[in-house]
């Protein structure tokens, strides 16, 4: 059998193929997409990157992950084994945030003056924050989608 | 204008369709490309669902459509290696959870360590050819393969012309082999390089 043949052969005896709930799944998130906004990617991200921080403190206590887009960056430090979010936006942007999460649940907190904005339960799986100016004027942008 | 690059125009505009399409299209090879990192099931699930929801984010602004194969794998592998990074996740409520029982095949064979890049080259090749190609090439790599009359019925072919059809599909397919190698695993700047 011709050689390229005989690879397609191999690949479909050995490769199992993605689970029906995972195809689900990817189908639906088509319905999450929002708006179009800037994306804000991932420039840092604790548990692969090295920088100053990762050096003194005990890296399994807490994971950082920094943002860019925008004009903007959006700093992010999960704790409590990545059940809790705490960010920044810089410069700060008055508004609210809202978490999503890769199976379409959403939850919002308000930005402070700081820039600050909390949230207490994360889910399992992936999650992106999307910024909502309270100045309408701007645009909304959101962090890249990542794996927690 | 290729049918992967149409599919992504059409799911950029909001057509679901067009998105569900890509979803069969790829998702077996993004799972391959979590499995061979070393993923169990439950991992596996959750990056492919973050490549998705990416691939969902940037639509409108693939800087080659038809590619999006490649930007799909390559995607996936640079999230497969982050979350393989992480140590033990602890999760509070998992819903994949009952995939890891899937992990298990009857035979007890490892199936992520027998997956190698040619694999995934092959993998990726194959889900971006046109769709009358790959029932060509999948139906001719069955054991025992399919006749070329029920092929011919199938397909709308006439029955001579299964036969050179089926040798230029191969053709184009071993031109994407091809090109897909160089672009996923020679090109040292990119996550698939070896360290």
């Amino acid at each position: 059998m011709d050689e390229t043949l005989e690879a397609v052969r191999m690949l479909r005896r050995r490769l199992e193929p993605a689970p029906q709930a995972v195809v689900d799944q990817a189908r639906a998130a088509f319905s999450w997409r929002g708006v179009a906004a800037s994306i804000a990617g991932l420039e840092f991200d604790s548990a692969v990157d090295d920088d100053d921080l990762a050096r003194v403190r005990d890296a399994g206590s807490e994971r950082r992950l920094r943002f860019r887009g925008a004009g903007r960056v959006v700093e992010v430090v999960l704790v409590d084994n990545t059940r809790r979010l705490a960010g920044q936006i810089d410069p700060p942007l008055a508004g609210s945030v809202v978490l999503r999460h890769s199976d379409g649940v959403t939850s919002t907190a308000a930005v402070n003056h700081r820039g600050q904005f909390f949230f207490d339960s994360l889910r399992h799986g992936a999650f992106s924050l999307r910024n909502v100016p309270a100045d309408r004027g701007l645009g909304d942008f959101e962090t890249e989608w990542v794996t927690i | 204008m290729d049918e992967v690059s149409d599919l992504v125009q059409q799911a950029a505009l909001g057509d679901q369709d067009a998105w569900s399409a890509l979803v069969d299209r790829f998702a077996d090879l993004i799972w391959s490309v979590a499995r061979s990192v070393g993923l169990g099931a439950s991992d596996a699930a959750d990056v492919s669902q973050t490549t998705w929801l990416r691939f969902c984010e940037h639509l409108g602004d693939l800087h080659d459509p038809s590619r999006a194969g490649a930007w799909l794998a390559k995607t996936a592998r640079r999230e497969a290696i982050r979350v393989s990074r992480l140590g033990s996740r602890q999760v509070v409520a998992d819903p994949w959870n009952w995939l890891e029982k899937a992990d298990t095949t009857a035979d007890g064979v490892d199936h992520q360590l027998l997956v190698t890049e040619r694999d995934i080259t092959v993998q990726c090749a194959l889900a971006v050819l046109p769709e009358r190609c790959r029932a060509l090439l999948t139906a001719a790599a069955e054991d025992p393969p399919v006749p070329y009359q029920v092929l011919a019925d199938n397909l709308g072919l006439a029955v001579g012309s299964v036969g050179p059809a089926r040798g230029r599909c191969l053709e184009q397919l071993r031109r994407l082999i091809d090109e897909m190698g160089h672009e996923m695993f020679e090109d040292k700047t990119s996550s698939w390089a070896r360290t």
